[in-house]
C-alpha cells in the first residue's frame, strides 16, 4: 500500500467522523464549533500521553474522548441557552485559546508540534480508524432514527414549538455538544495516530474551512452526504497539478460560498436520501421475492 | 510612570482603531443581520493593496492612502452580492459561515501572491518617521498620534452621520425594524448594499490607520484583529455603538499595558477568553441592548 493509498483511506474516514460530529448540532441549527477544537484537544492528549507517559492506544482512546467531554461540560450547559451566533462565536474562541496553547507552550512542542509517538502498523491504523468509523455511524444512525432524531428535526423547524411540544431544548442542545465533542476528540486520536505526533498548523483556519466544506457540500441534513464529500474533496485537492495547487483553500472556499448560496442542503439532501433508501428497499424486495 | 503614560497613549490609540473596526462590524449586523467575520481580513487585504500601490509609486502617500480608501468601498460593494440573497431569506448563519470562507480565501491569497507570504513592512514615511515629541525618556511618533486624532474624529463624524443625516436615519430606520422601513418606501436591498459600502469605506480608512500606527502587516493579522473585535462587541452587546467605543477604549488600554508583561500571542488569548467568559456568563453584555 502506498502512502497515498494509506493517507486517503486514513483522511476520508477521519474527515467523515468529524463531519459526523458537527452533522448532529447542525442538523438543529446548532452551529457548534466544538468538533474543530475537540478534535485539537484529543490530537494533543493522545500525542502527549504517547509521547511523555507511554499510554497504550486503547486507553489514550478513552481518555481524550473522556477529557475533551470533561472540557465541553460548563460551555455547553452555559451555551445550550443561547442562539446561534453566540454558540458560534464561543466556540470559534474556544478553538483559538487551544491552538494558542499548543502554539506557545513548551510542554506541547510550541510551533514545532509534538512527535515521538509509537507508529502503529498499516493494518492496524486502518483496522482501528475504520472499527471506529463503524461505531460512530452507527451511533449517529440510531441518533437520527430514534426520538432524539425526531426531536433534532423538531427544533431545526421551530424550538419554541418544540419546547411547547415537551422538548426539553437545553437538554438535547447539552446531548448534542457532548457527543459531537466526543466525536471531535476521536477524529483528533485517530489524527495523531496517523502521523505518530502533532503539529499546530493541522489545526487552524484551513481545519474550520475544510470540516465546513465537507458538511455543506455533502449535505448539512443527512449523514449521508460527508460519506461522498469527504473522499472525494480530499482526492481532489492531491491530484490537483502542482501549479493549482496553492489555490486549494480558494477552491474549497469557492465551494463553500456556491453551496451556500445555490444549494445549502448540499448535494444529497433528505429527499435525495429518502428516494435512494425507498430504491434500495425496493431492489431488495425484489431480489427477495425472486428467491422466495 | 513616563513609560506608563505612553502606554497608556498606545493603548488608547490602539483601541480607538478597534473602535472604528467595531462600528464596522456593528453597522454591518444591526442594518443586514450579517456578522461579518472576514471584514477584519478584508480590511487587511486593503493594507495589502496600499502596500502595492506604495511600492509601484515609489512611496506616494496620497495614493498610497487613495488606494486604502478607495478599495474599501471597492471590496465591500464587491462581496455584497454573496451576502444578499442570504440576507434575503434571513440565513444569517449562512451569511457568518461565507464571511468566514471569505475571510480564509483573501488570508490565503495574501499569504501566498504577496512578498512571498513574508509580513509587508510600510514605508517609514506614512509613519511619520522623523516627526515625533518626547516625552522624557519615552519617544511618541507622531504617526501614532494622527492615528488616535483620525480614529477619533471618523468615529465622531460616523456618530453625526448616523444620527443628523437623512442616510443616516434610513440606516437606523432598517436596523430599528426592516419591515416597518419598508413599509415607509425605504429601498432595504440599496441600504443594505449602501452599509457594506460604508462598512468598506471604515475598513479602508481603519487600513491605512493600522498601516501608519502599526508599520507593518501579515496574512493573519486579520484572524486576531477579528477576533479582538468580537470580544469589544459581544463585551458591550452587540448593536450597542456607544458600548462599543468603551470597551474598544478598554481593549486597547488592556492589551497595551499586557504586551509589556506578557509574550506576544498571549496577548490575543485575553480577547479571546474575554469572549468566552462574557458568553457563557453575561451573555446580554455590559451595555444591553441600544435603544
Amino acid at each position: 500500500m502506498t502512502l497515498f493509498h494509506l493517507y486517503f483511506l486514513q483522511f476520508s474516514a477521519i474527515y467523515i467522523i468529524l463531519a459526523w460530529a458537527m452533522y448532529l448540532p447542525f442538523r438543529a441549527n446548532q452551529p457548534y464549533f466544538g468538533p474543530f477544537y475537540s478534535m485539537a484537544l484529543g490530537a494533543y492528549f493522545a500525542a502527549y500521553t504517547a509521547v511523555n507517559w507511554g499510554w497504550p492506544p486503547w486507553l489514550i482512546i478513552i481518555c481524550a474522548v473522556a477529557f475533551c467531554v470533561l472540557f465541553s461540560l460548563v460551555p455547553a450547559f452555559k451555551l445550550a441557552g443561547l442562539g446561534g451566533f453566540p454558540m458560534l462565536i464561543a466556540t470559534l474562541a474556544l478553538f483559538f485559546i487551544v491552538l494558542t496553547a499548543a502554539r506557545n507552550l513548551a510542554m506541547f512542542g510550541g510551533r514545532h508540534g509534538l512527535f515521538g509517538m509509537v507508529p502503529l502498523s498499516n493494518t492496524a491504523l486502518l483496522s482501528v480508524t475504520y472499527a471506529f468509523l463503524l461505531v460512530v455511524g452507527f451511533v449517529v444512525y440510531r441518533l437520527d432514527h430514534s426520538y432524539i432524531g425526531r426531536a433534532l428535526d423538531a427544533v431545526h423547524f421551530d424550538k419554541n414549538v418544540a419546547a411547547a411540544m415537551g422538548i426539553d431544548t437545553a437538554r438535547l442542545s447539552v446531548q448534542l455538544q457532548l457527543t459531537a465533542s466526543a466525536i471531535g476528540g476521536l477524529a483528533g486520536v485517530l489524527y495523531a495516530f496517523t502521523f505518530a505526533g502533532v503539529f499546530p498548523e493541522a489545526f487552524g483556519f484551513n481545519l474550520i474551512l475544510y470540516g465546513m466544506t465537507i458538511l455543506t457540500v455533502g449535505g448539512m441534513y443527512t449523514m449521508w452526504g460527508s460519506i461522498i464529500a469527504a473522499p472525494i474533496l480530499w482526492v481532489f485537492t492531491q491530484v490537483l497539478p502542482d501549479s493549482l495547487k496553492t489555490f486549494g483553500i480558494i477552491i474549497y472556499g469557492a465551494l463553500l460560498i456556491f453551496m451556500l448560496l445555490a444549494r445549502p442542503s448540499g448535494v444529497i439532501d433528505r429527499g435525495t436520501a429518502a428516494a435512494v433508501s425507498r430504491r434500495w428497499k425496493s431492489l431488495f424486495k425484489g431480489v427477495a421475492a425472486q428467491q422466495g | 510612570m513616563e513609560v506608563l503614560i505612553a502606554q497608556l497613549i498606545g493603548g488608547i490609540k490602539l483601541g480607538s482603531l478597534y473602535a472604528v473596526v467595531v462600528i464596522g462590524f456593528n453597522l454591518l449586523i444591526l442594518v443586514t443581520g450579517v456578522m461579518h467575520l472576514g471584514y477584519p481580513t478584508l480590511l487587511v487585504l486593503s493594507m495589502y493593496l496600499t502596500w502595492v500601490v506604495l511600492g509601484a509609486t515609489h512611496n506616494s502617500l496620497i495614493l498610497g492612502i487613495a488606494a486604502a480608501i478607495v478599495s474599501g468601498p471597492l471590496i465591500g460593494a464587491v462581496t455584497a452580492p454573496l451576502f444578499l440573497p442570504l440576507v434575503k431569506r434571513r440565513a444569517h448563519l449562512e451569511a457568518l459561515v461565507v464571511s468566514l470562507a471569505i475571510g480564509i480565501i483573501c488570508s490565503d491569497i495574501m499569504s501566498h501572491w504577496f512578498n512571498l507570504g513574508l509580513p509587508i513592512a510600510f514605508p517609514q514615511s506614512l509613519q511619520l518617521e522623523g516627526h515625533s515629541i518626547n516625552f522624557g525618556l519615552t519617544v511618541i511618533r507622531m504617526g501614532e498620534l494622527v492615528t488616535l486624532a483620525v480614529s477619533i474624529l471618523i468615529v465622531f463624524l460616523f456618530l453625526y452621520f448616523l444620527n443628523r443625516t437623512k442616510q443616516g436615519r434610513v440606516l437606523r430606520a432598517v436596523a430599528q425594524d426592516t419591515e416597518v422601513a419598508r413599509i415607509l418606501g425605504i429601498s432595504v436591498p440599496k441600504t443594505a448594499v449602501f452599509s457594506f459600502a460604508l462598512t468598506g469605506l471604515l475598513g479602508g480608512i481603519s487600513a491605512i490607520l493600522f498601516a501608519m500606527s502599526t508599520g507593518a502587516a501579515s496574512a493573519d493579522l486579520g484572524d486576531s484583529l477579528g477576533m479582538k473585535c468580537l470580544a469589544v462587541l459581544f463585551l458591550a452587546s452587540i448593536g450597542n455603538l456607544k458600548g462599543g467605543l468603551i470597551c474598544a477604549l478598554g481593549l486597547g488600554i488592556v492589551e497595551s499595558l499586557a504586551m509589556t508583561y506578557l509574550p506576544g500571542d498571549w496577548t490575543n488569548a485575553i480577547a479571546f477568553s474575554v469572549i468566552v467568559l462574557v458568553l457563557l456568563f453575561k451573555p446580554e453584555g455590559i451595555f444591553g441592548e441600544q435603544h
